[in-house]
């Protein structure tokens, strides 16, 4: 390979996937499904894989929230990065991230003010809208996520850099008394916070507000296209991102054979993100289609027979949902596409999960194998100074 | 504005900023001093920026809970005013006006230079201050900005995140800056504070609510925190979506939070508002 890389981050997105027998693709999946030794099985399993994904090289373990399924048991990552935080004393830890809008700000900053200090400043954080699912799980109104998202975001700065007690009084959010104990113990700002970068809104605010970006899945090329907006908001605002400010997440599934790597990682993607709603009544896949489309900016007005509301005048159209490929393939293949990635988007964080279990759990053998595999084909050359 | 009657005059106009505002003229201090005045109940004495008084939509608000009065600061007018040479000076002035308008105790918000006034104000009649309201108060100026000094884009930004609402927003006039930014510069000093003026706030026992937007590009949010820790009744709350003009940016907002202030004083800090969905 030619050396036009310098060193590429590699982090490891720990989903927590309940390793019960079959749950089904409904969401909300029934409790009554969950099977505690199951429960106790699959967070002791995904620890030992993120143990592995250290031995591995990988530089920072990350979580994300997801409410009311099995395909990942982290409706408070908080809780699972202070645990992995406390195991894991040396790797940095991520939380990538929080749904903020259908959270109190400044419980989120009490929280990971805690955190912070309970892991010495290994923490960062993303601050997202979520996925459309989401906007079920506590009756938020999903019009409001891209505001919320945003004013939370500015609220929690304050929460961690305000020497004195003070209010907010917002546009969503209202509070007449806010002093955070602890304070953040990386000051004077706390964790860097990273902002997806998936919509270009987002990258124009990250980039105004001096905060990471972050895409998911998305295809590298109009990722590249959003990094230039942010690019020019950030110079606009007074600053010049690294490659160590942006990051992309993709799946994850390396083996010494391409056509195992592809049956392995197939096995439970079949259907890949959709399937994790294809158990759902129309109704309610129809429902969630009118939220995702709330989120990319279309108005609420009346429903219509697609379940659609027209969009706003003068709104420009939603972008298509585009997705990338994943990693996945013989070291070489992975190594040779996440270069690619870097290279067009310019990200110095590449996060990534092992595999993409939406039709059941990949079992954790499986997943450590894969990571020891990566751990001696992938991260060295990623560490290495010029890739 | 302009002002020469000398009886309280309604320019009844629904739908027009400032439209249920009168005016009239009292002697204090040698000055014809113009009070801008709306509303009924409590009196809120509203002190203005540098600027000189300006209607704004979330005064309008507030005179459909008070009797607001907004009051042209002696040297704003058509007289020149050489006699202060510091805010001690112009609230006294300010406080014989008050006298002659009558009135025994009040609620006062300030806004800029006049939260300076008004800081001065409470500071030397704290019984009659029943709260402070401060809106961007101009007293201590760190990492701050000279209005005057901006150009037309940047100070349209400076004083506001929504220039679409409220009043028209434009840089000051010339002429009006050549007759009043000397007084204006000798009043608000280098915005620095000093021990003695610190250990004179820490014996205010008025009730102070200090607001700034969080976007203000004329007085840093950061001074916000100096008042909170100086003044020992007090509290600190930020504008979100706002500069330094609130009362402009977010009328309703600044509205309900001054109200409410006035309203309750501390127990503003308690949410009073109804939780039930359904019995």
């Amino acid at each position: 390979m030619s050396s036009i890389l310098g060193r590429v981050k590699l982090e490891f997105f720990q989903t927590f996937a309940y390793q019960g027998p079959d749950h089904g693709s409904t969401w909300p999946a029934p409790p009554q499904a969950c099977d505690p030794g199951w429960t106790a099985a699959t967070y002791a399993g995904g620890l030992d894989e993120c143990a592995a994904a250290v031995d591995a090289g990988f530089d920072a373990l990350t979580f994300a929230e997801h409410h009311y399924s099995p395909k990942q048991l982290t409706p408070n990552p908080v809780l699972l990065a202070a645990v992995a935080g406390q195991r894991f004393g040396s790797t940095d830890i991520g939380v990538f991230g929080t749904d903020l809008p259908i959270n109190n700000p400044v419980r989120i900053a009490e929280e990971y003010a805690m955190l912070d200090n309970l892991l010495g400043g290994r923490l960062r954080v993303a601050m997202l809208r979520g996925t459309p699912n989401e906007y079920f799980t506590y009756f938020d109104n999903p019009w409001e996520a891209r505001e919320r998202v945003e004013e939370g975001t500015l609220l929690i700065k304050a929460c961690w850099a305000e020497p004195e007690p003070f209010g907010w009084e917002g546009r969503y959010y209202r509070f007449r008394n806010i002093a955070v104990w602890p304070k953040v113990c990386q000051q004077p700002h706390g964790p860097r916070i990273l902002f997806s970068a998936n919509s270009a809104d987002g990258a124009v605010f990250a980039g105004t507000h001096g905060l990471d970006i972050g895409f998911s899945y998305m295809e590298p090329e109009r990722c590249a296209a959003h990094v230039t907006l942010y690019r020019e908001a950030a110079a606009a605002a007074g600053w010049e991102p690294t490659a160590d400010n942006i990051q992309y997440r993709h799946a994850l599934w390396v083996d010494e054979s391409e056509e195992r790597a592809w049956a392995s990682f197939g096995r439970y993607a079949e259907g890949g993100l959709f399937a994790l709603f294809a158990g759902a009544s129309d109704d309610t896949r129809m429902a969630l289609g009118k939220v995702g489309m709330a989120m990319a900016g279309l108005g609420r007005g009346a429903p219509d027979s697609s379940g659609l509301a027209p969009r706003e005048p003068g709104a420009p159209p939603p972008p298509p949902m585009t997705v990338g490929p994943p990693f996945v393939g013989t070291p070489d293949r992975v190594l040779a596409q996440m270069r690619a990635v870097a290279e067009v988007v310019g990200a110095g964080r590449i996060e990534v999960h092992a595999g993409f279990p939406v039709t059941g759990a990949i079992p954790t053998a499986d997943t450590l194998a894969m990571l020891t595999l990566a751990g001696r084909e992938l991260t060295p050359v990623a560490h290495a100074e010029s890739w | 504005m302009t002002h020469s009657e000398t009886t309280t005059t309604t320019i009844a106009a629904a739908g027009i900023i400032g439209g249920a505002f009168g005016y009239r003229t009292v002697t204090a201090a040698g000055f014809d001093v113009t009070v801008f005045e709306a509303g009924d109940g409590v009196p809120l004495v509203c002190l203005p920026g540098a600027g000189g008084p300006r209607y704004s939509p979330a005064l309008d608000l507030l005179a459909q809970r008070f009797r607001v009065l907004l009051i042209e600061l002696p040297g704003w007018g058509d007289e020149p005013n050489d006699a202060v040479a510091d805010f001690d000076g112009l609230a006294a002035q300010v406080a014989a006006a008050v006298d002659a308008l009558g009135l025994t105790s009040y609620h006062l918000l300030g806004t800029s230079l006049g939260g300076a006034c008004a800081l001065h104000l409470a500071l030397a009649d704290p019984e009659r201050v029943i709260s402070l309201t401060l809106e961007a108060p101009g007293k201590f100026r760190i990492d701050s900005a000279d209005p005057s000094t901006l150009g037309p884009e940047a100070f349209v930004r400076a004083f506001r995140t929504h220039p679409e609402r409220g009043m028209p927003i434009e840089p000051p006039d010339p002429e009006f800056l050549q007759r009043v930014w000397p007084l204006v510069g000798r009043l608000m000093g280098d915005g620095s504070l000093d021990d003695a003026f610190a250990a004179r706030l820490s014996t205010l026992p008025t009730r102070t609510l200090v607001l700034f937007g969080r976007n203000d590009g004329v007085i840093n949010p950061v001074n916000g925190p100096t008042y909170r820790r100086l003044l020992p009744n007090s509290t600190l709350l930020y504008v979100h979506d706002a500069a330094h003009d609130i009362q402009n940016d977010r009328p309703e907002a600044f509205a309900d939070v001054v109200g409410d202030f006035v309203t309750r004083g501390m127990n503003f800090l308690i949410n009073e508002t109804d939780g039930l969905i359904n019995p």
